[in-house]
């Protein structure tokens, strides 16, 4: 399913209560009080790792562009990611 | 009206359930229910039930000091409500009470000696697979739950007849094709208890003795789908149980450390199936015989 897309100048915020666990080089997200896990798949756990409540959507994909020349599907990948993410909560595009 | 001696004990996930029987019809509906159940006196008795028909004409079910449930005694449908209250209740009280390991919802058997787990939620297929796969030759354990004490690493079943959904009833029934089922088949609101026994008599020794996981396998049936499987990572394997943890809010941590742990004890797969035939060499195959490959 296509994604909307997003203000590219927006800055995705992580939200807290959101702890990182890392299984086997692996990241789940858990969130205690609401008793919420989320499994992050590697490409879904780099965007995770690049929202630092300082870069903006544009910032992300300009790096993962950067570091992966050749793959084409970067920006509806990063897109995605982020809508799932603010899906469960744990990103703010606000 | 109770009788001194529990008819039978259930004993699962370190809770103890007592069921007290009087009458031929109340202690035919404990026998078929718990015939190859986990039995034992030592663990600690979260619960007492009674089922009675006693009186003329009356079953009822009994717990906490009250009648839950009564019916007539010739009523089948009556029958098979009170089979699956006694059978809903228990589950809840004893993974309620549960705080030493992960009660999963899900199937398992033995294949081979190996224990393989089939974790689903409602409408997985659990029920499905795990009477196909008796009937391939499999041994049956559960339809659906398991046991999984964390400290230990060991797993154990609560091995109840098949609880055949309506939806599945046809797939199960062409298992049945060879078999007297007529008079020992319980339906109730949501479908029959089948007894395992009736598709493939295993000579199995119930119940299962607690054993390690060899694997786990997330299930997925569809009437169309062909046999697909996909390996877990276990992070993803972690995330996917914690979605069939009965008992989550009775643990640290909603039960994520004992996930993993579970997780990471053996090997995990996604497997989408359909009715066609060849499940068990199938799970056969997707299995490594070499123990090497166990973490």
């Amino acid at each position: 399913m296509a994604s909307k897309p997003i203000d590219p100048k927006v800055v995705p915020q992580p939200q807290p209560g959101f702890h990182e666990e890392e299984i086997d080089s692996e990241l789940v997200l858990y969130h205690p009080e609401a008793a919420q896990v989320v499994y992050l798949n590697p490409s879904a756990t780099i965007v995770w790792c690049l929202c630092d409540g300082h870069r903006s959507l544009a910032d992300i994909i300009a790096i993962l562009q950067g570091e992966y020349p050749n793959q084409q599907t970067i920006e509806p990948d990063v897109h995605s990611a982020i809508y799932r993410f603010t899906n469960v909560g744990a990103i703010s595009l606000s | 009206m109770i009788e001194e001696e529990p008819y039978r004990h259930v004993a699962f996930g370190g809770q103890r359930v007592e069921v007290f029987a009087t009458g031929s019809n109340s202690k035919s509906i404990v026998d078929t229910l718990f015939l190859d159940a986990p039995a034992g006196d030592k663990d600690v008795i979260c619960c007492r039930f009674t089922v009675h028909d006693k009186d003329a004409d009356r079953l009822s079910l009994v717990w906490d000091g009250a009648t839950r449930y009564g019916t007539r005694s010739q009523d089948a449908s009556g029958i098979g409500q009170c089979a699956l209250t006694l059978w809903s209740e228990l589950q809840y009280q004893i993974c309620n009470s549960c705080d030493s390991g992960l009660i999963l919802h899900a199937a398992a058997v033995t294949v081979d000696n190996q224990l393989i787990i089939f974790p689903g939620v409602s409408g997985a297929g659990k029920t499905t697979l795990s009477a196909s796969l008796l009937a391939a030759g499999a041994n049956y354990l559960t339809d659906e739950l398991v046991f999984f004490n964390i400290e230990t690493g060991f797993a154990q079943c609560l091995t109840r007849p098949f609880n055949v959904k309506h939806s599945g009833q046809e797939i199960v029934m062409k298992l049945l094709a060879s078999a007297n089922y007529e008079g020992y088949c319980l339906p109730n609101p949501v479908g029959s208890f089948i007894p395992h026994r009736l598709i493939n008599d295993t000579m199995f020794r119930y119940p299962g003795p607690p054993q390690k996981p060899f694997a786990i396998i997330f299930p997925r049936f569809s009437v169309k789908s062909s046999l697909i499987t996909e390996a877990l990572s276990p992070a993803n394997a972690s995330v996917q149980l914690m979605s069939c943890l009965v008992n989550a809010r009775n643990l640290d941590g909603d039960g994520l450390q004992g996930c993993r742990k579970l997780a990471e004890s053996t090997s995990a797969w996604r497997m989408s199936y359909g009715p066609k035939r060849g499940l068990l060499s199938a799970i056969r195959n997707i299995i490594p015989t070499n123990e090497v490959f166990l973490r």
